[in-house]
């Protein structure tokens, strides 16, 4: 029982901290971002050259890994979304066209740094024993960056001006240009700030799966899921839909077998929208074109 | 020659390319280039009805290859476990793939945009997580274990058309390419006929503005699950075909390249236009074709090709040509007829 507890505590955090990424992009710019997979293998990646490449210390793959996703965002940002926002097919099209960035992304890990499997050199000694069970101190660290990364989104959201600024963009674009807000920029901070979260959980992830080209994929449809439930584009429906997923995945594949914790989730995501068609916890609707 | 109304002319149009890549087939060329021409026909077929879905329904829909798979597993499967021939098998992959797309539409009929996106694509990756990690020993030999699904190397060893006992020897390849003529001729008719519908005027109304369609009392739910579910019934045959054809079916149709690959077919073609997917792959097929020393790079190409066309050209070939086309008709015969 407690093992299942701590089993769904931990891939909870891993969940929130990709998804609320996801769920900060689509709130302010009413885009899904299929190259969020993309973000997270970035800063996997950029972690491993840092740590195992360069010799630097553990803790600096963190910082890697925010740092190679937020560039991968702007990267994005620059080369496709400023083309096509605000342009009419804006929702479709720009999922096409991440689907077609994170392609590419994944061609050049495979061809120019190599297709290998390589663990993630993250790891933190010792456990703690909490009555019958025990935890490793990687493990609560995981949790604890994790938490920490949601927590400070909501708070930069509500407290800070650039908070303001894209909440703003999000609610009405026009106006916020007329009140002398530059959309453009806004839109490239969200895109930076998401990529440095999501490559942050890309370094936390990889240390339990391993770093390879494709990693991000999974989480990418982990996150995708879990946006939904939580309602699209909101930040606590997506930590609460986090963690409540994880709990059910954890129990479906401790009572049916592994395999299916993923097709558990996919019933429950289908249930949720066939009741709830816009999310548990979301009320507003998001359309953009 | 070719017809003012334009549903008729772009009848009569099909007929002549359809011909015309029959003739082909009588000029003899190698069993390697029929053989490469019958798989890029399938997969213009596919597309064909995924762009009456995506483009003209305006359903966003992604995962797409589910119904493909639906039907080349069912007739993989019949055939391995119950020793079906495709032929038999083709009306089954059918309704294999009604009842996927039929179940998709009705999950995500309610919902907005993005969340079909992300429920058509969760439901085609479930699919292959599920197909993939299928280890079960189901059916034994000698030297080996195989799962039901096959697992990741997916099934071989089904059967085929059998054109070799029907057409004669070393017409296999022949076989196979004609077939995929009539199965793309077929999805064209429907395209063709749902395009230049009634309703399918009222999709272009809707996607070009929702809240002005619905004001005028534009309601086209219905019509929407029934396209979706028709090209379910064709993209099923079209996974037959492949699955007979081909004789090996795998979960590699799932994979991200191939979603990639018929995406960038439509996007190229020009998305919501009859003529779209098979200007597409013709194009695609080219790129592919002459990339074969460059592999690696190659979904690289494909995604890069999407990405130039949908930011600087977004109604693709088809667009171009037919606004190429209005340059060259004489305007006062437009206003006569």
């Amino acid at each position: 029982m407690t093992d299942i507890l701590v089993t769904a505590l931990a891939l909870g955090a891993l969940y929130a901290s990709s998804a609320v990424a996801l769920a900060l992009i689509w709130g302010t710019i009413g885009m899904l971002n299929l190259a969020h997979g993309a973000f997270i293998t970035a800063g996997a990646y950029a972690s491993l050259m840092m740590v195992r490449d360069l010799g630097f210390p553990w803790w600096t793959g963190l910082l890697a890994g925010a740092a190679g996703g937020a560039v991968l965002g702007a990267l994005v940002h620059l080369l496709l979304v400023a083309r096509i926002f605000g342009r009419p097919n804006f929702e479709i099209n720009i999922i096409i066209v991440t689907m077609a960035a994170s392609t590419i992304i994944v061609d050049f890990i495979n061809n120019v740094i190599g297709p290998a499997t390589t663990r993630q050199p993250f790891s933190i000694e010792g456990r703690i024993s909490i009555g019958a069970t025990s935890i490793g101190w990687q493990t609560l660290a995981m949790i604890a960056i994790c938490l920490g990364m949601a927590l400070g989104l909501t708070l930069l959201l509500k407290h800070t001006s650039l908070g303001r600024g894209i909440n703003a963009v999000a609610q009405e674009p026009t106006a916020a240009r007329l009140n002398g807000l530059s959309v453009g920029r806004v839109v490239l901070r969200v895109m930076m700030i998401s990529g440095a979260v999501a490559g942050v959980s890309g370094v936390l992830i990889t240390h339990s799966t391993a770093v390879y080209p494709t990693v991000g994929q999974d989480p990418l449809l982990k996150s995708l899921i879990v946006c939904v439930i939580g309602g699209l584009g909101s930040i606590p429906g997506a930590i609460a839909a986090a963690f409540l997923l994880a709990l059910l995945e954890t129990v479906a594949q401790f009572e049916l077998g592994t395999k299916w914790g993923y097709p558990v989730l996919l019933i429950s995501v289908v249930a949720v929208l066939v009741l709830r068609p816009n999310g548990l916890f979301g009320a507003r609707e998001i359309t953009r074109n | 020659m070719l017809g003012k109304n334009p549903q008729e002319r772009d009848y009569r149009l099909l007929v002549l390319f359809l011909l015309g890549l029959g003739v082909i087939a009588a000029l003899g060329p190698s069993n390697y280039l029929l053989g490469q021409a019958a798989l890029y026909l399938i997969w213009a077929a596919v597309v064909t009805q995924w762009n009456l879905v995506l483009g003209v329904a305006g359903i966003m829909l992604i995962g797409h290859l589910a119904l493909f798979a639906a039907g080349g597993y069912t007739v993989a499967m019949l055939g391995l476990y119950f020793g079906l021939s495709p032929w038999l098998s083709l009306p089954l992959a059918a309704v294999a793939g009604f009842v996927v797309a039929f179940l998709m539409g009705l999950a995500t009929l309610r919902l907005r945009g993005a969340y079909t996106v992300v429920v058509t694509l969760a439901i085609a990756m479930a699919m292959y997580q599920l197909i993939v990690t299928d280890v079960e020993c189901f059916r034994k030999t000698a030297t080996a274990c195989y799962s039901l699904t096959g697992g990741a190397r997916g099934l071989t060893r089904f059967g085929d058309f059998g054109f070799t006992k029907l057409l004669g020897n070393g017409m296999a390849q022949t076989g196979n390419y004609l077939l995929a003529i009539v199965l793309l001729g077929l999805c064209m008719v429907v395209a063709i006929t749902v395009a230049h519908s009634p309703y399918g005027r009222a999709f272009q109304a809707l996607r070009d503005s929702e809240p002005a369609s619905q004001a005028r009392g534009i309601r086209v739910e219905k019509f929407q699950l029934i396209v979706f579910s028709a090209s379910g019934v064709l993209t099923g045959l079209a996974g037959a075909v492949y699955a007979g054809t081909q004789r090996t079916f795998g979960p590699q149709v799932l994979e991200f390249p191939t979603l990639l690959f018929l995406l960038s077919i439509m996007i190229v073609g020009g998305r919501g236009h009859v003529w779209g997917p098979i200007l597409g792959t013709i194009c695609l097929a080219l790129v592919k074709e002459s990339l074969t020393s460059f592999a690696q790079w190659q979904n690289s190409t494909y995604a890069v090709l999407l990405i130039v066309i949908l930011i600087l050209a977004p109604e693709g070939l088809a667009g171009g040509l037919s606004r190429l086309a209005a340059r060259f008709r004489p305007v006062h015969k437009e206003v006569s007829s």
